[in-house]
């Protein structure tokens, strides 16, 4: 080999053993984020189809609903629903920039009982920001998708022979070689949709920075410059009451502009006041052109200004398709079952380079140690979040609050950690995990199977958490398979645990 | 070998590069006659993977002064190129 080839080949180690496990997480938490909208409604029986809500209420309705109950804010933006969703989000930002957010029945506007943070939002804040404050974690998750984006430049370029391991795949050699492969089969695979996640993510999560840059280059600095010149000025409102103007017009005005699009949001700036401004945004699916933005008056109802990101330059459409490729903004059903399994074997190639990596390290180094816990890590977030769905529907079955997701899902994370360092070796822990993993996701869709379906997403979720046990459960029984060929040896966290992944004593021999 | 490169070298590389690449940026924005807001954003969209592609051929360089001469001829082509990119 090469120097050049070796000093990719060993960057893409340290980077790897590096960024692992935040990856690892960012993608997990990635996958559950698809289905956010579809968990919300999982999550919440008062906005499951029934026969009373089919027709769902108009912005302008559901904006006065939100404010006769008590959402008085001047400034807010509505997030309107989402292909099938049977609800809308509002917020506001109150003087001590805390965030107020409700969630509205988009049938009847009533507000959901639900707490600021539900479980679907606490797995976005998860992929988003790692539940770090804003903006750090934002600029941190931007700059995974860096790592992620290196990783598959280095990954790629540092083999010789790339094209060998689309159809390679050594499962009766040895263990290394079987981790190897796995990595490179996975790797060769999935490379566009890992390069696609990895600079669209690096784009968003970065995307402030990005923003200062241009304000430092062009706008001497000055931010709100810049975010004017993208997105034009801000109104300039007066202190006396106005009728605000009625939506559905604007809506229409911005889909004669951009035909076949999805509204998706309608912010407001001096509610109530005149002077106010409402901006319109959404994704233009005919050109896969996410935050196209109109702004109007919101007393006259005049168009002021319209943001088409497809006339700003390469640059400008790249930003908007990053959005809509990264968020998956196709409302199309299929295309997110197809994301999520292109996920999963992101989270598979994870997995199998961090054994790799593990498989190469001698016990006792500092990195092996790191790898280890990483290890564990990776195979205790399913569970822990598994652990927050059930939570959700023994909340149902016994009509009380659900609990709040951030101590269950750490306490969870603890004790699945606990449970997987006590195991013999790594296929062990992997089996113990698989077997959480199926308990809970089994045990929390029959339990929102046998409290009665009647909306087919709650239905569609169902099945998806029964395939994914199913799944868990053939990954279980397959290492039970194996493990049974080996001595059978007592684990003991202290003993066993801390050498599992060095060269394997007599009583412990596995076939790979 | 394990580990060729250390991490000195390693990190070394990657904050030369991040300079490089905002150098593009900063070259292109402040190229253009008015503040263009699409070539400032062809700079700023570029700016990860010119980074990425700066900090590599850094690190793959066993000269320093032969990589510090790649390193301008490409950081005035690249922002030449943004400009014309621009003009036209």
């Amino acid at each position: 080999m090469n120097q050049a080839l070796r000093t990719l080949n060993s960057s893409h180690i340290a980077f790897g053993v590096a960024c692992g496990l935040l990856l690892f997480a960012i993608s997990w938490f990635g996958l559950l984020s698809l289905f956010r909208s579809e968990l919300m409604i999982w999550q919440y029986p008062e906005i499951q189809r029934s026969e009373q809500n089919a027709q769902p209420l108009s912005a302008d309705i559901l904006i006065q609903r939100a404010r006769e109950q008590g959402f008085l804010f001047e400034e807010f933006r509505l997030e309107l629903a989402r292909g099938e969703d049977r609800f809308a989000q509002i917020l506001a930002q109150d003087e001590n920039k805390r965030l107020h957010q409700r969630v509205l029945d988009i049938h009847t506007g009533e507000f959901l009982n639900a707490s600021e943070l539900n479980v679907a939002d606490y797995f976005w804040q998860w992929h988003t920001d790692l539940l770090l404050p804003k903006p750090w974690g934002r600029y941190l998750v931007g700059l995974l998708g860096v790592a992620l984006f290196y990783l598959w430049i280095v990954g790629v370029f540092g083999q010789r022979k790339f094209a060998r391991s689309y159809l390679t795949w050594r499962r009766d050699k040895s263990r290394r070689l079987w981790f190897s492969d796995g990595h490179r089969f996975f790797g060769a695979w999935l490379a566009p949709f890992q390069l696609l996640m990895g600079f669209s993510g690096a784009l968003l999560g970065l995307a402030g920075l990005l923003l200062g840059l241009i304000a430092l280059v062009a706008f001497e600095g000055d931010r709100h410059k810049a975010t004017a010149a993208l997105f034009g000025e801000e109104p300039v409102l007066q202190q006396q009451a106005a009728p605000m103007a009625p939506l559905q017009p604007m809506f229409a005005q911005f889909e004669q502009i951009w035909p076949n699009s999805k509204i998706e949001r309608v912010e407001y700036h001096g509610y109530g006041l005149a002077g106010s401004q409402v901006h319109i945004r959404g994704t233009w699916l005919d050109r896969w052109a996410a935050m196209q933005e109109m702004h109007f008056d919101a007393v006259t109802g005049e168009r002021l200004r319209q943001t088409d990101f497809t006339e700003l330059g390469a640059g400008g459409y790249l930003y908007s398709l990053a959005v809509t490729l990264h968020l998956v903004r196709f409302y199309q059903p299929m295309v997110k079952i197809f994301y999520a399994l292109l996920t999963l074997g992101l989270l598979a190639l994870m997995l199998f380079g961090l054994l790799l990596a593990l498989d190469k390290r001698r016990a006792g180094e500092a990195s092996w140690h790191w790898l280890r816990l990483s290890y564990w890590l990776c195979l205790s977030l399913p569970s822990a979040s598994a652990v927050l769905l059930l939570d959700i529907q023994l909340a149902q079955l016994w009509a009380r609050a659900a609990s709040a997701p951030g101590p269950l899902f750490w306490l969870s994370l603890l004790f699945a950690m606990l449970w997987l360092m006590f195991s013999r070796s790594h296929r062990h822990a992997l089996q113990r995990a698989a077997g959480m993993l199926t308990v809970l996701l089994a045990a929390s869709a029959a339990l929102s199977v046998l409290q009665g379906v009647a909306d087919p997403i709650v239905l569609a979720v169902d099945i998806g958490l029964f395939l994914l046990a199913l799944f868990s459960a053939g990954i279980f029984w397959r290492l039970q398979r194996a493990l049974a060929k080996t001595t059978s040896v007592p684990p003991q966290l202290f003993n066993r645990s801390l050498t599992f992944f060095t060269t394997p004593t007599k009583d412990q021999k596995e076939t790979p | 070998m394990r580990q060729p490169i250390g991490w000195r070298r390693g990190i070394n590389s990657a904050v030369l590069g991040l300079f490089a690449a905002l150098t593009v940026a900063m070259l292109a924005g402040t190229g253009s006659a008015t503040p263009s807001i699409p070539v400032l954003l062809n700079a700023t969209v570029l700016l990860v993977p010119l980074w990425l592609a700066f900090s590599l051929l850094l690190l793959l360089q066993r000269r320093w002064w032969r990589a510090l001469l790649m390193l301008c001829a490409l950081v005035a082509l690249s922002s030449v190129l943004l400009l014309w990119a621009d003009a036209s």
